[in-house]
């Protein structure tokens, strides 16, 4: 999905890791926990976020995808060494550290086949997003889309048709999931 | 539309009931008892989510199946928070005429008996069988608290008119009311109108759609009503608590309201009454 977020005054890189953290945010709803973790030595998470489920590690690339992929890499390896550190900085409530762990790359450009490589070669889901900046260099739009498989996005939890039954008050009616599912087809709406 | 405003005050709202378009004893002619399929007399009106809408359309079906010489009762039992039948009556129903229920009086027309939600209406349908009330011309239309318990708690037959948005939810909900009617009386007729679809060209294709699915799952046909239109009359005429059609303004709520009414007597719903009747 293309946003075009608003323009943010400034210089591109110094706001880029604030609209990325919009983005995941609201088009998301992730929680960002934190802003710049660990150090460029021996691994930097640019933003660390949760949905409750799983724990996200994103690497903004400001320069091109090896390179972002290398610092999202050593971002993990440091998150990996540094966890039981965490548990003890970061509340539960906060983010739930021993979640899985997913990483997210954003670059402004991606070689062919990159998804289907970082699949195959890494143990953690990777999520690629591919961010442009237009207009200005010192006051950008910035649009932000993913370029992941489609059959790699999340599929949506399924509806909870029994919530739905009670809600329209018809469970007299005894309506199968294979009825609701195959009149909602029928119907189109 | 002059000469009418000269008619005395009081008058001018009902003297569109003289002009019943259906002549006395002209439906005489035309009937042929023996041949006439059985038919439903006790309409129930559910549109779950809209008390307000339900009144409104009842109240207006009423008047609209009285000008067409019919009789017709209506049972206001639905006593969940909004505007009712009775309300939407109020500035026409008279008391005290009939014992136990307020009368909307046509004056050369059949009058309206409506029952508040006090009298029981099993008892009184008994009491309408008893005294051969239910003939073939005469209609007790009723509105009950839209739920599925409501429907099968009735063990008198009777047939429905749905209301309902277009909407995935709207629409799921009038096909699980289709399905427990024709599981508990695989006899009665279901009517579906359409509240406020926006294009009547829509309507159709969704009711085309939703009729597919019913005749193929449920092995029933569905009578499409028609489409309940939205306008400001409309607005205003539940605003003052006035019927609709006793209005002579050009209207398309007005309209559509009319088109429902002359369809539901069309499907052969509503047999010609007899002149005597009156």
């Amino acid at each position: 999905m293309t946003r075009i977020l608003k323009p943010v005054p400034g210089k591109a890189v110094e706001y880029l890791s604030q609209i990325c953290a919009q983005y995941f945010r609201e088009i998301k709803g992730y929680r960002i926990v934190e802003h710049s973790l660990g150090n460029n030595f021996t691994g930097r998470i640019d933003l660390l976020a949760t949905d409750g489920s799983r724990v996200y590690l994103v690497t903004i690339g400001t320069s091109d995808f090896p390179h972002a992929l290398f610092r999202s890499l050593m971002g993990y390896s440091w998150f990996s060494e540094n966890r039981e550190f965490l548990k003890r900085i970061y509340s539960p409530e906060e983010i739930d550290i021993t979640k899985p762990v997913s990483l997210i790359i954003l670059s402004q450009d991606f070689p062919s086949g990159s998804c289907s490589m970082c699949e195959q070669a890494c143990t953690v889901p990777v999520s690629l997003y591919r961010y442009r900046l237009f207009g200005a260099g010192d006051d950008p739009d910035i649009s932000i889309e993913s370029v992941s498989n489609p059959a790699e996005e999340p599929i949506p939890p399924e509806e909870d048709l029994e919530l739905l039954r009670k809600s329209l008050g018809i469970e007299e009616a005894r309506l199968t999931d294979r009825e609701i599912r195959d009149f909602r087809t029928a119907i189109g709406l | 539309m002059e000469e009418r405003k000269r008619l005395g005050r009081g008058l001018e709202d009902v003297s569109r009931f003289y002009l019943s378009s259906r002549p006395r004893g002209a439906s005489e002619r035309t009937r042929k008892s023996d041949s006439q399929p059985v038919t439903r007399h006790v309409i129930r009106i559910f549109y779950p989510g809209s008390s307000l809408i339900k009144s409104c359309f009842l109240a207006n079906f009423a008047l609209e199946l009285a000008r067409n010489r019919f009789h017709v009762d209506i049972w206001d039992g639905d006593r969940s928070e909004g505007i009712r039948v009775g309300t939407m009556l109020q500035q026409v129903v008279r008391q005290g005429l009939y014992p136990g229920a307020g009368t909307v009086k046509l004056y050369g027309l059949p009058d309206i008996l409506v029952y508040d939600a006090d009298v029981q209406p099993e008892g009184k349908l008994h009491d309408l069988k008893e005294s051969s009330c239910l003939e073939r011309d005469r209609f007790f239309l009723v509105s009950t608290p839209d739920s599925l318990e409501s429907v099968l708690e009735w063990d008198t037959a009777f047939d429905a008119i749905l209301l309902a948005p277009i909407d995935g939810a709207s629409l799921l909900r009038c096909y699980a009311y289709c399905k427990v009617i024709w599981e508990r009386d695989p006899s009665s007729r279901v009517h579906i109108a359409f509240d406020n679809p926006g294009s009547e060209t829509r309507a159709h294709e969704i009711f085309s759609r939703f009729s597919g699915f019913v005749k193929e799952r449920l092995s029933r046909d569905p009578h499409f009503l028609g489409c309940l239109v939205h306008d400001d009359l409309l607005e205003g005429s539940i605003a003052e608590h006035k019927p609709i059609v006793l209005s002579y303004e050009a209207s398309a709520a007005k309209d559509s309201l009319l088109a429902m009414s002359a369809s539901f007597i069309e499907s052969g719903q509503g047999h010609a009454p007899t002149g005597s009747a009156i």
